[in-house]
């Protein structure tokens, strides 16, 4: 006889199983084989290519510590175990799948051989590629680590560090947080469509630029860092509205960069002895500054000056509610001055006397 | 105003000099190199600076910013910059040389200079601590260099990015810990004095090795090498323990030459393209660790692989599968191995090391 408690029992198990057949979790492994039906703990796929293959939209795909890619690095891609082939990508992520690694980046090596692909290319709405604590080292590439196309909305790329790449993570209007990027040409790309969203990144040492925001709609930045890259910590390009919200650009070789677009909106900047300014428009109508501090910029000249939290080439550059280094506002070390070329004139007053409080959250050692 | 702030700073220069308490001193990018530099209120523009105004056991407190040839005109030791006879950074006194906000913003920038970014030649110096340290780059030398007469340094929470190498040291008794080495052209992590510790320290893609281990007796426990062009780990020194440490996408995970090591447990080879382990040293034991996914560039599919003289016995190792050393998904074991124990599941090492 069967109970009613039993029937609702069996009920709930019937409800579990069917939830779970359409939520998988599927494993890959470094002792995976890519068999047809792999995936199970037991028998645990070797590509993450052969697990999206398998993958329904909703589905987790869980990936051991270990390398994977081009495995014998002979620039074939799809060979046994391998991750490919796909067009100009390495892994494509066509599914609306979460993606993480079950021991975190540091040990989870996606390994593009020096080969001019992107490493990772996401294509599907939805999709999370890595997480905090449980992303993925995407290495040696002369494309892009990471790549978000535009077309795809809702992505999340978090926790993972892009190093020795072209471009480390490359966005068209998707959120990426929690990331490294360290020795790529580019750290952020910030592109295509607006509304991405870099957030508590951190870009470090990079030949070009820490963070590099263009296209179209608005591009906003949020808490991260940008220190020692070559020539720019921040750069607007050629964009429309860019906005900057608590970040620090130290060391670099200038701190932001508007080039030709729209606006760039700074608040919070710590802008630290970067090498030829902290904050220079070269050619936005548009670009304000506050609540900041501009502090030890400029110490090689540009233009013919030096020593410049500001660097306008281009009118209305304002820069109020700043804190210049010193008690006394813009001028001669200790503090920074604000340096107009030509007939600009930079607004700074009024100018703040103290420090900001300017606190981020990124990773380091 | 100044005359009150000068004095304070010798108040506490007189005391750090007289042992009465060690002082501390303050360097900011906003700083400016005076003479009496230091205080809060009149921080000095350089380490270098802060060094020489410092005695024995004084404190150096570095603020977020930029150090180093500030203006990158190759010229070192201008006004307010770093510099000195033998480099960039010299710490020739036994300071303890610490950032208040850590390595995400305190760059020490060699902007190409052909020396080591920082020298330590002062036994028992310190320089960072986790999460109050620095990044170190562009130095065509080392990102940190360790003269042989400076026993017992501490060095934490460094990020050395594109150096010629990362941290490399010649002293015995050096305790590293909470380091990170990317993208150096040479080596990440070289040990050639003996007896020194390295914990939760993490070496990827650099030029040549992870970590070459040329001193006796170094031990390196909860550490990563990954994504080196060379070996992951590379221990010649003999006697050198390796623990709950992680070697993924090396060329070869773990190399073991000249004198015998000491303990070799808990770890994990995976995914290493030539190789997870070469051996050419005779007799070493493996014990409890992860040995799959490697070899995928020889076409040999080599777990451990012995050359020369060399002979191992693996002690509870994890080849992939349940069935032992063999094909995919396993490794195979190529050369003098006696395979003592299987262990049929994948053994848990997790070191934790920073991103």
């Amino acid at each position: 006889m069967i109970t009613p408690t039993l029937k609702a029992f069996s009920f709930v198990l019937f409800l579990a199983a069917a939830s779970a057949a359409h939520a998988t979790v599927l494993q890959v492994a470094n002792n995976g084989l890519d068999a047809p039906n792999c995936g199970t703990k037991a028998a645990p796929c070797r590509s993450i290519t052969r697990a999206i293959d398998l993958a329904a939209d909703g589905d987790s795909i869980v990936v051991g510590p270990g390398r994977y890619g081009d495995l014998d690095r002979d620039g074939t891609l799809g060979e046994v175990n391998e991750e490919g082939p796909e067009t100009g990508a390495m892994i494509l992520v066509d599914k609306s799948v979460s993606i993480t690694s079950s021991t975190g980046a540091v040990g989870t090596i996606i390994d593009v051989a020096g080969f001019n692909r992107t490493g990772v290319r996401i294509t599907a709405s939805g999709a999370r590629f890595g997480k905090a604590k449980k992303g993925f080292t995407v290495f040696d590439s002369s494309g892009a680590g990471v790549n978000i196309q535009g077309a795809a909305s809702n992505v999340v790329v978090e926790g993972n560090l892009a190093i020795l790449t072209n471009a480390g993570f490359a966005t068209g209007g998707q959120l990426v947080q929690g990331n490294v990027a360290s020795a790529t040409t580019e750290g952020f790309v910030l592109g295509s469509a607006g509304g991405s969203l870099a957030r508590g990144n951190l870009s470090v040492v990079n030949s070009i630029a820490g963070f590099d925001a263009g296209g179209i709609g608005t591009q906003r930045m949020e808490g991260n860092v940008a220190i020692g890259n070559d020539s720019f910590g921040f750069l607007a390009g050629l964009h429309n509205a860019v906005e900057l919200v608590g970040n620090v650009a130290v060391g670099n070789g200038q701190g932001v960069f508007a080039g030709n677009g729209g606006s760039v909106t700074i608040t919070g900047l710590a802008a630290l002895a970067n090498v030829q300014g902290g904050v220079h428009n070269q050619g936005t109508p548009a670009v304000s500054v506050s609540a900041s501090n501009l502090v030890g910029n400029g110490a090689k000249a540009l233009g013919g000056s030096a020593n410049c939290g500001t660097i306008n080439e281009n009118n209305p550059l304002t820069a109020t509610n700043v804190f210049w280094g010193a008690s006394t506002g813009p001028g001669a070390d200790p503090a920074d001055q604000a340096c107009d070329v030509g007939n600009q004139v930079t607004t700074v007053a009024p100018f703040a006397a103290k420090p900001f409080k300017i606190k981020t959250k990124v990773p380091q050692p | 105003m100044r005359s009150r702030l000068w004095l304070f700073s010798l108040t506490l220069l007189a005391l750090g000099a007289h042992g009465a308490g060690a002082a501390t001193l303050n360097v900011a990018a906003g700083g400016i190199d005076g003479d009496g530099c230091g205080s809060k209120a009149l921080p000095c523009r350089s380490i270098t600076r802060a060094i020489a105004l410092a005695v024995d056991g004084d404190k150096i407190l570095v603020g977020p910013g930029r150090y180093g040839d500030l203006d990158a005109d190759g010229t070192r030791g201008e006004t307010g910059e770093e510099g000195s006879a033998s480099g960039l950074v010299l710490v020739d006194k036994r300071v303890a040389i610490e950032s208040t906000q850590g390595a995400a913003t305190t760059l020490i920038d060699a902007a190409g200079a052909p020396v080591n970014a920082v020298d330590i030649a002062a036994s028992g110096a310190t320089f960072g601590k986790a999460k109050k340290g620095f990044t170190i780059t562009r130095s065509q030398g080392a990102a940190v260099f360790i003269d042989p007469q400076a026993t017992g340094v501490t060095i934490a929470g460094i990020r050395a990015v594109r150096n010629g190498s990362g941290i490399l040291t010649k002293a015995p008794g050096l305790i590293l810990r909470d380091n990170v080495a990317e993208a150096n052209d040479g080596n990440g992590f070289s040990i050639a004095g003996s007896a020194s510790t390295l914990t939760a320290c993490r070496a990827t893609g650099n030029g040549e090795n992870g970590f070459l281990i040329l001193g006796q007796g170094v031990v390196v426990k909860s550490s990563v090498a990954s994504a080196n062009a060379a070996d992951g780990f590379s221990l010649g020194g003999g006697g050198a323990t390796l623990t709950n440490s992680v070697a993924t996408g090396n060329n070869v995970g773990l190399r073991i030459g000249g004198a015998a090591p000491g303990i070799l447990g808990t770890n994990s080879f995976l995914g290493n393209a030539q190789a997870g382990i070469v051996v050419t040293t005779p007799n070493v034991t493996i014990t409890k660790t992860n040995v799959f996914g490697n070899g995928s560039t020889g076409a040999t599919n080599c777990g451990i692989l012995t050359a020369g003289a060399g002979s191992v016995n693996a002690d509870g190792v994890c080849f992939g599968a349940p069935t032992g050393p063999g094909d995919d998904p396993a490794d195979q074991i190529c050369g003098t191995i006696i395979v003592l124990e299987i262990v049929d599941k994948v053994i848990k090492v997790t070191p934790k090391v920073p991103l």
